[in-house]
């Protein structure tokens, strides 16, 4: 099989027994690699009803065919598990040398279960595979765990590594590789409840092009079109730039999503903190367009995004450059998905504000206080203890009505992108299967054009929906970076023709088409058979019973009909029961029968 | 005869850098009017002359309402004209 090692790696930590598995053919060419080979590994070697912090639960580092090849932004990998913040399928990707050194290995999947009896070191040396110790690793934040690993193993040898949240199980907590994160979901709590600091890996197997020359004449291609407009934010200017565009169009959530606009955006605008802070640029492994700016704080440099900005930020109404910088700088450091700590804080917040909750001193617009309380998640002391356990959890435990402002779809907090300013994006938070997210649902692309009303959306927008989240799939399968989609004219034929250039097989859009379709409902079975029901495709109740209170849209609102009227025209639009359902002969279909029985 | 509507006309994210500013002042009838103004004053956008078309890396809004595919949408006094990068996500 061009492309692919075909076989997976399967490690029990518990005993150190490691198994090499075959990957058939027909299920790389059903499920690609990346995010639609996990999901089909987690369908196949776990049972969904698994406890996700459990030793049985499985952790999946899944690479793709195109990594390896010279095809730019093609170096990334994804990790997927069963979420203990959700407790439904997540998957997250991260990118650069460990993708390449991991495929490297000679496994196209590592399939990790069990615990190891202390803090370990996962290795995986040219398929060779051991346990090393990592007690003096233990306790590390990551900057110093990865430093202290890179003179230990080798330049060589590509880690990928968890925090201290991780190690203490914080529901969000993170998996981290070069400074680039496998953000959301709380994949490094599943990391850390194995009790392993780190995954190394490195090797030298290559696999085989079909058409190397084809190959290397695309990826000249391509490299030349990413140099072109449709890449220019990300790289004159990154995902920062969104900010001040989001406040002008009432769609920043600021202060837990009460409103959709800040005072003094201006102030930790992107186009401030370029002229203020910029530092450096820097990018993925094998990327030629370097999205990744980063900026000077008073905690050292920090590579800041969008979602980081918003969600520790304006959220909680803080517009302190500096104070933004450092609380991005403490998640990166503790191994925090910045967005789940940034919404919990604002939860927190709202909740103190309004006598729910007695955290001295942790109120909107407090910075000092922000910081403390990232700490505090991060080493689950004092109070962060149960914030570390999410906005769904808290708000379970706080009752009253604070469910009804706690902001999380599916236990995932939300993104910076306000769904009632924002409908389509809206029904992409309630239905897509990792919760409240928008890279798995890209929907915002179709609030950003002009085929809808962004703030009153209508059920014909359902099909765009349907056709940004499918070609997330694909891009997250192949896998590229979603930062290179708007130099392709027809994703599904170009991709198509890629992935004939390195497998060989006869591969057409139309196949593809199917095959992220297919990727979608495998990641709906898997969740139905965790416990999906379909009262969970919801927002909270603040978004259904609450206008946004004023700015450039006043009167902006989501009805619960709405969102109904959206989400059946979805479900119909997936070839799903208007419940929500599979039905079994979609599954059929979609050769998808393998995975189907529990 | 009535005065040509006053209009500002606000840049966010590429719009902006390419500008070099963040508004300007212009008349102009309608929403096409005024894109033509912006595309000759600054070369950076010219390409907002090219009319409405969905490879364009920008959307045009008028005080931040639906974004525009009718750019002959007419003008009035005060109007803010917005023009934005057209991935405005990620
Ligand atoms: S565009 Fe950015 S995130 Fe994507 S591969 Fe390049 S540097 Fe990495």
């Amino acid at each position: 099989m061009h492309g692919y090692h075909g076989r997976y790696l399967r490690v029990d930590v518990s005993t150190g027994d490691a198994q090499w598995q075959t990957l058939p053919e027909s299920a790389a060419r059903r499920f690609l690699g990346g995010v639609g080979l996990a999901t089909w590994l987690l369908l196949r070697e776990t049972s969904a009803r698994v406890e996700p912090l459990s030793p049985e639960a499985a952790l999946i580092f899944a690479f793709s065919p195109l990594v390896g090849t010279p095809l730019t932004t093609s170096a990334k990998f994804a990790v997927a598990a069963k979420s203990p913040l959700t407790d439904r399928l997540n998957d997250s990707l991260s990118s650069s040398h460990f993708a390449l050194a991991g495929k490297r290995t000679g496994a196209d999947a590592l399939v990790v279960t069990g615990r190891a009896a202390s803090p370990s070191i996962l290795r995986i040396d040219d398929g060779r595979c051991y346990l090393e110790p990592a007690d003096d690793l233990w306790g590390l934040d990551i900057p110093t765990a990865q430093e202290r690993l890179r003179r230990r193993l080798g330049p060589n040898v590509a880690c990928a590594v968890i925090g201290p949240a991780g190690e203490k199980g914080v529901r969000f907590a993170t998996i981290s590789h070069d400074r680039r994160h496998a953000g959301r979901g709380g994949l490094g709590a599943v990391m850390g409840a194995k009790r392993l600091k780190a995954l190394a890996v490195t090797g030298s197997q290559r696999c085989l092009l079909a058409d190397p020359r084809g190959v290397a004449l695309a990826a000249k291609t391509l490299s030349e079109r990413s140099f072109g407009p449709a890449t220019a934010k990300y790289r004159e200017l990154g995902t920062v730039a969104n900010l001040l565009t989001f406040n002008r169009l009432n769609a920043l959530p600021t202060h837990n999503f009460q409103v959709g606009q800040i005072d003094d955006a201006q102030a930790i605008s992107g186009e401030s903190l370029h002229l203020a802070r910029q530092q450096t640029r820097e990018s993925c492994a094998a990327c030629t367009i370097g999205c990744e700016h980063l900026f000077r704080s008073s905690r050292g440099p920090v590579r800041l995004e969008y979602e980081s900005l918003f969600a520790l930020g304006p959220l909680c109404g803080i517009t302190d450059p500096d104070t933004v910088l450092s609380a991005a700088r403490l998640c990166d450091d503790l191994g925090l998905d910045t967005i789940s700590t940034g919404a919990t804080l604002a939860f927190a917040m709202e909740c103190v504000e309004r006598g729910f909750l007695k955290v001295p001193g942790l109120r909107f617009g407090q910075g000092d206080a922000l910081l403390q309380a990232i700490t505090a998640i991060g080493t689950r002391h004092s109070f962060g203890d149960w914030l570390a356990e999410g906005t769904r959890r808290m708000a379970d435990r706080l009752g009253g009505e604070t469910a009804r402002f706690a902001p999380h779809v599916k236990g995932m907090e939300i993104p910076g992108y306000e769904p009632r300013a924002l409908q389509t994006m809206a029904l992409g938070f309630a239905t897509n299967t990792r919760g409240a997210d928008h890279n798995r649902s890209s929907a915002y692309e179709v609030d950003f054009s002009s085929r809808v009303d962004r703030r009153q959306v209508d059920p014909a927008a359902a099909r765009w929906a349907v056709e940004t989240e499918d070609k997330a799939a694909l891009m997250d399968s192949l896998i590229l970076c979603k930062f290179l989609r708007g130099v392709f004219t027809d994703l599904f034929a170009e991709s198509a023709e890629l992935l004939r250039l390195v497998t060989g097989w006869d591969v057409t859009a139309a196949e593809l088409r199917r095959t992220a379709r297919r990727i979608i409902t495998a990641k709906k079975i898997y969740n139905i058979r965790a416990g999906w029901s379909p009262a969970e495709d919801t927002l909270p109740e603040r978004f259904l019973s609450q206008r946004l209170p004023d700015g450039v849209a006043p009167g902006a609102e989501l009805s619960p009909e709405r969102l109904e009227a959206l989400k059946t025209a979805y479900y119909h639009e997936r070839g799903w029961i208007p419940d929500g359902f599979v039905p079994q002969q979609l599954a059929a279909d979609l050769e998808l029968l393998d995975v189907t029985s529990p | 005869m009535s005065r040509t509507p006053r209009v500002t006309v606000e840049f966010y994210a590429m719009a902006r850098r390419r500008a070099g500013t963040d508004s300007v002042l212009l008349t102009a009838q309608t929403v096409a009017e005024a894109l033509h103004v912006v595309a000759d004053s600054f070369p950076g956008l010219a390409e907002l002359s090219r009319g409405p078309d969905s490879s364009s890396p920008y959307l045009v809004s008028v005080n931040a309402g639906p974004f525009l595919q009718d750019w002959d949408t007419a003008l009035i006094d005060g109007d803010r004209l917005l023009i934005l990068s057209a991935d405005a996500g990620g």
